[in-house]
């Protein structure tokens, strides 16, 4: 039966949503990455988007108490990027903080709570994603599904038809399983230099097809001071600049202090893409 | 692989031959619409060159269907029956994940071990040295020390882990100049004198391959080194360099296509083989991304290669020098600029007739401890 449009709205707002640790992304969100819907996160390397993952993996499974899922993850890896050991330390510094509130929640189980699996070919690639259903049935604890990243894989693939035919039908297969399933999808991508009317510009990979078929796209930048910017917004021209945030030891944090009010230095730093 | 086909019902096993996609490879990446194109082959190729479909199927092996021709009958497949194909294809394939906490235990956790430089200020700020995961690239300017530190590597590699190596042979594979077999025999001389224990026979374990194109390089990763990895016990590919070649190309879209050939050729053996793949980048100048038009040093290869690469080393030579042993020596610099495994963070070192070595402490200041990431 069809249901009224405050209903959905109601019930969107009582989703539970990851956060992610910054602030502007999280208010821009309207609490974070939301469940059912795939989020795509693009920069160019070195900008932070397998940090970005390693934390999200574990934020999932912040605890009820606080205001989170306590979920498991699923980290889908095509770029061996991912580390366990990094995964450790930033568990670690995760449980000073909420092993107040739950303490059997140690670094230890966190990581037990990360669940990995390394796909080096497209074909891997696709046997996982087409798996996932079962694996998901297995483990209804899994509110969080990285795919880091889908485009190493796909680009790959050197006839673009194929290659279009290939994502079309991964597509296909990973909103039939958002519909079925309480997940939350998140696919990093690269950029590419595109022939747009004879001149080379940049834009994500894998064309705009695959950008249609996309929930949210966030795009992380580099900017002075080693922190990172976010943009968000489906092209680049119509990107906004939303926050900063920096990388550091202990996690992905916020870079700008909001007791001072540093908005305007937000605004005047330099974006590189 | 004709166990997975037998497990199948016969018409699904029939759809699967009448395309001639039998692996579970193959049929995965095979569109659903090809198991369900019933059109009988067309013998003779389309005459018209120029014609859209035959463009679009240039490089199918069912060339420009006629449709005048009749649609067989018998073989009526749904795509129920593609799902399940593909369903016991991806089952046949596929791997379970594990915990990622058993990846930090043996034996999986050998997959994520480092390669020592064999100096110590470079293995503290890389992490414990070059990852077993990924291409790590180093790349400087002309004259820096690239090469001097790959020596070092190839020989580093073949030390014993319990020594920060790998135990294993090097295959290394020179692009740009002619190998410096006689400094690599003066570093392995100095390595004996460090590791007096080690009887090993340094020069005997490095493969060395000379090639100055793209398709004799290409032809040498993707066919003939995997036939030097089954044959000998090899831990480290190292590619010197890779910019040498790729340079040289003018059509970027086939040179992004190449570099991404190359690569995956190259990870497939990291993946298989659990070995260290480095490679070595030369920079130049561009004012892409200035603001005001000036030329900045930049890496070459552009955005393509920057992500092919997991790890990115940068070399640079200071302007500052030391005086060690009456002789006038550059201060180097290894800069990480990215890396999944350590933060952005930076070493001197130098470059003596030993190969590359520590910066000398000098004993009367305090040096406060560098508080290390691990």
């Amino acid at each position: 039966m069809y249901e009224s449009c405050l209903d959905t709205f109601n019930n969107e707002s009582a989703n539970q949503k990851i956060t992610t640790g910054i602030k502007e992304l999280d208010d821009y969100l309207h609490g974070g990455i939301a469940l059912r819907k795939i989020t795509e996160f693009v920069s160019k390397s070195g900008n932070g988007k397998t940090q970005m993952c390693l934390q999200l993996s574990l934020n999932v499974q912040r605890p009820k108490s606080l205001g989170g899922l306590e979920g498991k993850a699923l980290y889908i890896d095509t770029r061996q990027d991912f580390n366990p050991l990094r995964l450790k330390e930033l568990a670690t510094h995760l449980e000073s903080r909420w092993g107040k509130v739950i303490p059997e929640l140690n670094a230890t189980k966190m990581v037990q709570n990360v669940n990995y699996v390394c796909c080096p070919n497209v074909p891997k690639l696709i046997a996982n994603i087409l798996s996932l259903d079962r694996f998901l049935s297995e483990q209804p604890d899994i509110k969080l599904i990285v795919i880091d990243s889908l485009s190493f894989s796909l680009r790959m693939i050197e006839e673009i038809a194929e290659r279009n035919s290939v994502l079309f039908e991964l597509h296909n297969n990973m909103r039939r399983l958002l519909r079925n399933n309480d997940v939350a999808l998140v696919v990093t991508n690269e950029l590419t230099h595109r022939l747009v009317r004879n001149r080379f510009t940049i834009s994500p990979a894998l064309g705009d097809f695959h950008g249609h078929l996309l929930n949210e796209r966030i795009w992380f930048s580099r900017a002075q001071n080693s922190c990172h910017g976010i943009l968000v917004g489906k092209t680049l021209q119509s990107h906004k600049l939303i926050g900063l945030f920096k990388i550091k030891h202990d996690g992905i944090n916020n870079a700008i202090d909001r007791t001072h009010g540093n908005h305007k230095a937000a605004k005047r730093t330099k974006m590189s893409l | 692989m004709t166990d997975f086909l037998k497990q199948l019902p016969k018409h699904i096993r029939d759809m699967a031959e009448r395309v001639n996609v039998c692996t579970p490879e193959l049929i995965l990446v095979t569109s659903t619409e090809k198991f369900l194109d019933t059109r009988v082959l067309e013998e003779d190729r389309a005459k018209d060159k120029s014609s859209f479909q035959s463009v679009l199927t240039k490089t199918n092996p069912h060339y420009c269907y006629k449709l005048e021709k009749s649609v067989s009958n018998d073989v009526k497949c749904k795509p129920e029956d593609v799902r399940q194909l593909k369903d016991a294809a991806a089952k046949w394939l596929a791997q379970s994940p594990v915990a990622a906490d058993s990846l930090l235990q043996p034996p999986a956790c050998n997959k994520w071990s480092h390669l020592s430089f064999g100096c110590a200020s470079l293995d503290r700020c890389t992490g414990g040295g070059v990852s077993t995961r990924g291409i790590t690239e180093i790349c400087g300017a002309a004259g820096v020390g690239k090469t001097q530190l790959l020596l070092q590597l190839s020989l580093c590699a073949q030390l014993p882990t319990n020594l920060g190596g790998l135990g294993r042979g090097v295959a290394y594979i020179c692009t740009e100049d002619v190998f410096p077999s006689r400094r690599l025999l003066q570093i392995s001389k100095a390595f004996e004198t460090r590791y007096p224990d080690q009887k090993l026979r340094y020069m005997s374990n490095v493969f060395i391959e000379q090639l100055y194109d793209s398709e004799p390089l290409l032809n040498c990763v993707c066919k003939r080194l995997p036939k030097l990895l089954e044959q000998q016990d090899i831990g480290l590919i190292i590619v010197d360099s890779v910019a040498a070649i790729f340079r040289l190309y003018t059509d970027f879209i086939e040179r992004a296509r190449d570099l991404r050939r190359f690569a995956h050729a190259l990870l497939g053996y990291v993946d298989k083989y659990k070995l260290a793949v480095v490679c070595s980048n030369q920079m130049t100048a561009s004012s892409a991304n200035s603001e005001n038009g000036t030329l900045q040093d930049m890496p070459c290869l552009g955005l393509q290669w920057a992500q092919l690469v997991r790890t990115h080393l940068r070399i640079s030579k200071g302007p500052r020098q030391h005086w060690k042993a009456a002789e006038m020596l550059s201060v180097r610099k290894l800069e990480v600029v990215f890396s999944p495994d350590t933060p952005n963070q930076s070493t001197e070192f130098f470059i003596t007739s030993d190969g590359v070595v520590d910066m000398p402490v000098p004993p009367d200041l305090e040096v406060p401890s560098k508080r290390t990431r691990r």
